[in-house]
């Protein structure tokens, strides 16, 4: 018996080590909550002036982004919902993205301009778009990577944004 | 002939990591190579296996340029790491480093090899005394 446990002892390790990982690969993602060491911290000092004194949404997106077309008009809806978003323009031309914002409208308060080494980097952002919940005291609260368009990954935005 | 020209061109050829972005490059070879290596130990945030040295991303782009100015700003290793690690956590070091959570990734190895030696050891005791 004891003999037979030895000799099952690799057999039984590599089935907890394929169940761990497996387990790893089908939990499903907890959308709006994704690890970023910035969350809970306070925003750091990304170089833009007039930032809002209240809560706001912080949107890395560029005219050359598919998926940015997609989040479009969930970001027209957070402005028709009195929301503030601040956009950054990551790696695009003016004339692009004063283009962009004109056919598919300007849900933004202002618009910064990344081409390298900006407000992108000194976030941590991995490609656009990406958002940011920024809460009233300017703690960064939740990120989403990708399109912000997730109903559940939205009303966690909104709780942060309208106390 | 052909066969000469091409064994000292290849000689005489530059690494290729000291033409892949030339325009990036600091003058001063010392502090050049000082980000290099930096950059090496950092992993491209949206290719992965790749270093951010290596990758052509555009971010990884920004992050080797990022990483200049801080070591021309008079910043250590260290600290560029660090500042890095505050927004990119972890995930941006090719080496993880050995923390709590990272027990099982450093040390699972050696268990396992662990384990193994010991059933090996105990499987030739048996045969012994049979």
């Amino acid at each position: 018996m004891k003999r037979n446990l030895i000799t099952l002892l690799p057999l039984l390790i590599f089935m907890a080590l394929a169940v761990m990982l497996a387990n790893r690969l089908i939990a499903p993602r907890i959308t709006g909550t994704i690890d970023s060491p910035l969350i809970g911290k306070p925003l750091p000092d990304l170089g833009i002036t007039h930032l809002p004194d209240g809560p706001f949404i912080l949107n890395f997106f560029a005219s050359w982004c598919g998926p940015c077309v997609l989040e479009h008009p969930h970001l027209m809806q957070f402005k028709r919902d009195g929301v503030t978003i601040i956009g950054v323009a990551f790696q695009d031309k003016p004339d692009a993205i004063a283009a962009f914002l004109k056919q598919h409208g300007n849900p933004y308060k202002s618009v910064v301009h990344d081409t390298g080494q900006g407000p992108a980097i000194t976030m941590g952002i991995t490609g656009v778009p990406e958002s940011y919940a920024i809460d009233e005291n300017h703690i960064i609260r939740l990120r989403e990577q990708g399109p912000l368009e997730d109903p559940g990954v939205i009303a966690n935005f909104m709780k942060v944004i309208k106390p | 002939m052909k066969a000469l020209i091409f064994a000292l061109a290849l000689l005489f050829a530059l690494p290729a990591h000291a033409l892949m972005h030339p325009d990036e490059q600091l003058r001063n070879t010392e502090l050049e190579a000082r980000a290099q290596n930096l950059t090496h130990t950092l992993r491209c945030v949206v290719c992965q296996n790749e270093s951010v040295e290596d990758s052509s991303a555009d971010i990884a782009r920004d992050l080797r340029i990022t990483v200049r100015k801080q070591i021309l700003d008079g910043k250590t290793d260290d600290q560029i790491r660090a500042w890095l690690r505050e927004r990119y956590g972890d995930y941006i070091l090719l080496d993880p480093p050995v923390t709590s959570r990272t027990y099982a990734l450093w040390y699972a190895p050696l268990a396992v090899l662990a384990a193994g030696i010991v059933i090996i050891l105990l499987s030739f005791k048996r045969k012994k005394r049979r």
